[in-house]
C-alpha cells in the first residue's frame, strides 16, 4: 500500500475531491517530518509513537580492510507500535499459529491424501 | 506532537472544518490500522515503510528471576524510516 493508497479510499470514503485528499495525506506526514525535525516526539494514540534518538559517534571499521573510520554523532527516528494496533496486528497471528500446529512439518507440502488417521476407526 | 496539533495544520492547509479535519486525520489513521492489522505493508515516500514482520517463537528469560519462558510466535510492526526522513532529522 501506498500513499496513493490512502488518498484513494479518503476519497471513496470521506466524499472528498482527490486533491484535497492529496493534501490533507501530504499535509499529515509533512507535519510528522516537521515535528521530528525540531527533534520532537510523536504519539498517535491507538497507533504509535515516534521518537529521535540521539546516537553517540564512534570509530567503525571498514570490515573489508580493516581500516579505523570516525562513524560521526546522528539521530535516528525509534517507532513504538501503540497498544491497540499492537494486539490487532498480533492476532490474526494467534488463529494462524493454531491452524499451523495441525501441519506436522511446515516444510514439506500439504498432502490431503497422506494425513495421518487415527487408528481409532 | 498529538493527532490534535496534526488535525490543526490540515484545518489550516487544506480548508475543511475543524470537525471534518479531525474526521479526516482519523480516517487515514484508521485505515492505516486496517492495513497493517491485514498484514500489508504501507510504503509512505518521503516518510518511511510499515513493515509487519512474523517473529518465530523462541526461549526468552525474565531478567528478573532468571526463569526461562517460551516466547510465542508473534507478528510485529516495524517502522523503516526512508532517506529522506533520516537525512531531514539530521539536517
Amino acid at each position: 500500500m501506498l500513499k496513493s493508497d490512502l488518498v484513494q479510499v479518503l476519497v471513496e470514503e470521506r466524499k472528498v475531491t482527490q486533491k484535497q485528499a492529496e493534501i490533507a495525506v501530504e499535509t499529515i506526514f509533512e507535519a510528522m517530518r516537521d515535528a521530528l525535525r525540531g527533534g520532537e516526539n510523536i504519539e498517535i494514540r491507538g497507533f504509535g509513537a515516534f521518537h529521535v534518538k540521539d546516537y553517540k559517534g564512534y570509530r567503525g571499521r571498514n570490515p573489508k580492510t580493516g581500516e579505523v573510520i570516525p562513524v560521526e554523532p546522528k539521530k535516528g527516528v525509534l517507532f513504538r507500535t501503540g497498544k491497540e494496533l499492537r494486539e490487532r496486528i498480533n492476532s490474526p497471528m494467534r488463529a494462524a499459529e493454531e491452524a499451523a500446529a495441525k501441519v506436522l512439518d511446515e516444510d514439506t507440502p500439504v498432502r490431503p491424501d497422506l494425513r495421518i488417521v487415527s487408528g481409532d476407526d | 506532537m498529538t493527532k490534535a496539533d496534526i488535525v490543526e495544520r490540515v484545518y489550516e492547509k487544506v480548508g475543511f472544518s475543524k470537525k471534518e479535519s479531525a474526521e479526516i486525520v482519523e480516517a487515514v489513521f484508521d485505515n492505516m490500522k486496517e492495513i497493517l492489522e491485514r498484514g500489508e505493508k504501507i510504503k509512505i515516500s518521503g516518510f518511511g515503510n510499515f513493515i509487519v514482520r512474523d517473529k518465530k517463537p523462541r526461549v526468552g528469560r525474565n531478567p528478573q528471576t532468571g526463569e526461562e519462558i517460551e516466547i510465542c510466535a508473534r507478528r510485529v510492526l516495524t517502522f523503516r524510516p526512508s532517506q529522506v526522513l533520516k537525512n531531514i532529522i539530521n539536517g
